[in-house]
């Protein structure tokens, strides 16, 4: 590739939505290579807005997202299939196509993508489902698994490739403490052992503690702070403190009075 | 205790004297006494001095009198609330401001359901533009849909279909005989009775039959799997993968009802034909033979071959129906049974509609 920087994923002024709803505005963010970086924020921010337009399945209303970079949204189908070749994602709840087992469905980018053999995929699906702690899986249905077992099953299907880029949508979601460290660490595992560059979105403060090089706030489809975990923790914005020291918000129940203050004001 | 009520004037509002337990039982009595006190746009004050306990119904019934009176517009206040009482109502949360719901105007209306006609009708063209590319053009370039997937579809859409088809067929076959068979018989006519049915059935009934049960079926059956996988993001990840969705789904679907739809009608023909021989033969003592000729030499290559046309745009209607519908779903659960319900009513009412177009256009011309 020619003009490939140190930054595998460049961010400007990017400004997205869903018709004419804009959810997202003005975020600009950069992801270096080999770095690990959390997307943080409060439910409905937009951060799986931001991942969207990276991978190319929103195109943005404004700005400039680069992979690569390349720009996803300008290129041609062939190219663009080539580039998607390059990164992997995670989705929230695995999105593992039900109708076939685990197996294929982490072979599936190789059946697609590539003329390797059969039995060569057959190894190749059993060395990734080991390697993010399925070792016995690949017989099963999506729907015979647990939710933390479909999470890693479809990390297994996201790394099948070997991607440059991986991008996880809330990896460790609803799943007990135990399990949520255990996909964290296959993930930073997966990044000292493959060299992968990493963007994870999540609200778990645990996970972004062990494992962000970078984090980027955002709020209201605004980025609010970035940095390392250290600069978020003593960071001059309230909101920002507040989150990483666990801090609920004010006394009011959603910004409401309580009755006995409206009732003896 | 439940609460007691009373009331009385003090310099000019209303005091309302609450006395006992507030709770679910007097929650009613309360609202109807402040509601008619309200009305009257004189200010309530209520005194909470007497009350010894609140449960949370009874704290939700004075949250309600509050909120008729903001929206009455008269002041409604509290007091003396101790202990419990004090507690509870501290951790209930104020009636929400009224929101006025935004109300559309009929020009919004009849704007907001054309938009979505369009938006319809162009997802619809785009599909069909994509369905071309990749079921035509691609295959040129060596894209392909998954190999096997065209066969298990078939199996899907054509073969497990054929119980459900040779019934129905068979049955029709039947009925339409032993109707004419009754009005040909006064004729004395009733060998015709193998014209009759040979050449509905081939022309008009096999074909849109066979269609309505393939619509009901496997056009569902699409809508419904494609729309539970745009629901699991499973689609959206075939994308990221690099799979279009169109080659990987759609096109499987498409290529085996081309070649299953064709294939059930021909056997639809036959056995609704023999429904109307086994009539022919045993109720009105037709010779076997005689009805066999009298039905080959009713047929015209034009009535088959107009009815394999049909039974290929048919398919077509179902196939594309299907998967536009379970492609553009929204809202989970609901939207998979919506789009399940849409694939299947207008399949069968476009196969009408192009049934009815195809028999006027063979007619005039």
């Amino acid at each position: 590739m020619t003009n490939e920087t140190e930054n595998i994923i460049e961010i400007k002024n990017l400004r997205a939505g869903y018709g004419d709803k804009v959810i997202i505005d003005d975020v600009s963010m950069n992801v270096k290579r080999g770095s690990i970086v959390a997307i943080i924020g409060g439910s409905g921010c937009g951060k799986s807005t931001v991942i969207r337009t990276v991978v190319g399945l929103l195109r943005p209303m404004a700005g400039d997202v680069r992979v690569f970079g390349q720009d996803l949204h300008s290129m041609r189908e062939n190219q663009r299939l080539l580039l998607l070749r390059r990164m992997g994602m995670l989705f929230q709840n695995g999105a593992l196509l039900g109708s076939m087992t685990v197996g294929d469905n982490v072979g599936l980018p190789f059946r697609e993508h590539s003329d390797v053999p059969e039995n060569i995929i057959r190894r190749i699906v059993e060395s990734k489902l080991a390697m993010v702690g399925l070792p016995h899986a690949a017989d099963l249905l999506p729907a015979e698994l647990s939710g933390g077992m479909r999470k890693r099953a479809s990390l297994s299907r996201a790394i099948a490739m070997n991607p440059e880029l991986l991008i996880c949508d809330e990896p460790s979601a609803g799943l007990d403490p135990v399990v949520a460290a255990g996909i964290d660490m296959t993930l930073r595992d997966l990044q000292r052992r493959l060299g992968m560059t990493m963007v994870i979105i999540t609200h778990e403060l645990p996970s972004v503690k062990l494992i962000a090089d970078w984090v980027v706030m955002l709020d209201a489809g605004n980025v609010l702070a970035q940095g390392t975990v250290a600069d978020m923790e003593s960071s001059e914005i309230p909101q920002v403190r507040d989150f990483f020291a666990r801090k609920a918000d004010d006394g009011t129940i959603g910004g409401r009075q309580s009755l006995l203050e409206a009732l003896e004001s | 205790m439940p609460v007691e009520i009373k009331h009385q004037e003090e310099n000019g509002s209303q005091l309302v004297s609450l006395s006992g337990t507030l709770d679910g039982a007097s929650a009613t009595t309360l609202i109807k006494a402040v509601r008619a006190l309200l009305r009257h746009k004189q200010p309530v004050m209520v005194e909470l001095k007497n009350v010894t306990d609140a449960t949370h119904v009874g704290v939700a019934a004075l949250a309600e009198c509050l909120a008729i009176a903001n929206k009455l517009n008269v002041p409604f206040r509290a007091r003396n609330a101790s202990g419990s009482v004090r507690q509870a109502l501290d951790n209930a949360v104020e009636p929400a401001k009224p929101t006025r719901a935004e109300r559309k105007g009929l020009l919004e209306n009849i704007g907001e359901s054309t938009l979505g006609v369009w938006r319809g009708t162009f997802g619809f063209l785009q599909l069909l533009a994509d369905t071309a590319y990749w079921g035509l053009l691609a295959p040129f370039r060596r894209q392909f849909p998954p190999p096997g997937s065209v066969t298990s579809q078939a199996v899907h859409i054509g073969m497990n279909a054929l119980p459900i088809v040779s019934l129905i067929s068979f049955l029709l076959g039947l009925i339409m005989a032993f109707q004419a068979a009754h009005q040909l018989r006064q004729f004395g006519a009733t060998i015709f009775v193998a014209n009759l049915v040979g050449i509905s059935i081939v022309r008009e009934l096999g074909p849109l039959m066979t269609a309505i049960i393939v619509a009901g079926r496997s056009g569902s059956a699409i809508a419904a799997e494609l729309g539970t996988m745009v629901v699991g993001e499973e689609i959206d990840a075939l994308r990221v993968m690099g799979i279009e969705p169109i080659r990987y789904l759609v096109i499987p679907r498409v290529y085996a009802i081309t070649f299953t739809q064709p294939a059930l009608t021909v056997y639809a023909n036959a056995v609704g034909i023999f429904g109307g021989f086994l009539i022919g033969v045993l109720y009105l003592g037709l010779s076997p033979a005689a009805y066999i000729s009298q039905t080959i030499s009713a047929l015209s290559l034009a009535d088959v071959s107009m009815g394999m046309a049909k039974s290929l745009v048919f398919s077509w209607v179902i196939v594309l129906i299907g998967c536009h519908s379970g492609l553009r779903i929204t809202g989970g659960a609901v939207g998979v049974g919506r789009a399940t319900t849409t694939s299947v009513v207008s399949s069968i009412f476009t196969i009408i509609v192009v049934d009815s177009i195809f028999t006027t256009l063979s007619t005039l011309l």
